[in-house]
């Protein structure tokens, strides 16, 4: 996360000037749009490292360190993550027509490790609502949720990865 | 080489578990389901047995009171995720004898199952 203050007026408030010294940038309001964009990539720029990470929906580091950096088991857990997450995120919508809420709990807690071992924190937090404390009324909302979380995993997976087989 | 019955229906923490426990030199036979672990706890004798409490077809509970019922003395870890605490509880009074948190740690997972081993 990139801290930016934005602020009114040109002389900052004593608050301001604690809050200053952890932000990385100060945008003035009132905003002018082109001025405010390129104030933005400025500090984007500065930080691109930080930018890029955060970018990223998922992480190899826990797979590469259960299977001791040996990369054609990561790579196949990586297909075995977009395969079998497709097939029981399609089995979610049609449970979700049935109505049948208790597999939906199932399928979400058997899913919620594939989430939790590419370390992608929204798709395990979703997982754990489903399972244990989402009200029935809630679901579509987050099995809609999830879904865009994996075609967003799957994306970067897909740019990352050209040669990996994507879908069931 | 012991022998390791891995009960679990992600493939994803099949394999990892999978990898692990070959390279750390046992036999491992996988269910990825209830009723498969049944035809294999029938067939096989097991040192340790690693189970999901949340199994399509024959639940978790049924499988661990068929254990207890037929095999006292196999050791059972269950494989559970950190939203489970009731059922981990309810494992217990079961009579299981330990448990693990998915997505598990390598050296955990080596040393709990290195525990019971040496405990046969």
């Amino acid at each position: 996360m990139l801290p930016v203050l934005i602020t009114v007026g040109t002389v900052p408030t004593p608050q301001e000037l604690r809050v200053i010294a952890y932000a990385e940038g100060v945008i003035k309001k009132p905003f002018i749009k082109s001025t405010c964009i390129l104030q933005i990539n400025e500090i984007l720029e500065r930080f691109p490292e930080r930018v890029s990470v955060q970018n990223y929906s998922y992480s190899l580091n826990y797979l590469r360190d259960i299977f001791e950096g040996h990369e054609e088991s990561v790579f196949e857990s990586l297909e075995l993550f977009s395969t079998s997450v497709i097939t029981e995120l399609e089995q979610l919508n049609i449970e979700l027509q049935d109505r049948d809420y208790s597999r939906i709990r199932e399928i979400a807690h058997s899913i919620k490790p594939s989430f939790e071992m590419l370390e992608n924190e929204t798709g395990r937090s979703i997982c754990h609502l489903l399972n244990s404390e989402a009200e029935e009324t809630e679901m579509p909302g987050l099995i809609h949720d999830l879904q865009l979380e994996f075609a967003s995993i799957t994306k970067q997976l897909t740019r990352d990865f050209p040669e990996l087989k994507i879908g069931g | 080489m012991k022998k390791i019955l891995v009960i679990e229906d992600n493939p994803m923490v099949i394999k990892s578990l999978e990898f692990k426990l070959t390279k750390d030199g046992h036999e491992v036979l996988i269910a990825k389901d209830g009723r498969e672990a049944m035809k294999f706890l029938k067939e096989n004798n097991f040192d340790l047995i690693l189970t999901d409490l949340m199994l399509p077809f024959v639940t978790g509970k049924e499988l661990i009171s068929y254990i207890k019922k037929n095999s006292p003395k196999t050791p059972i870890i269950v494989l559970s995720t950190s939203t489970q605490e009731n059922i981990i509880m309810d494992a217990f009074n079961m009579g299981v004898d330990d448990f693990i948190t998915k997505p598990f740690s390598p050296n955990e997972l080596s040393l709990r199952v290195k525990r019971f081993l040496n405990k046969a």
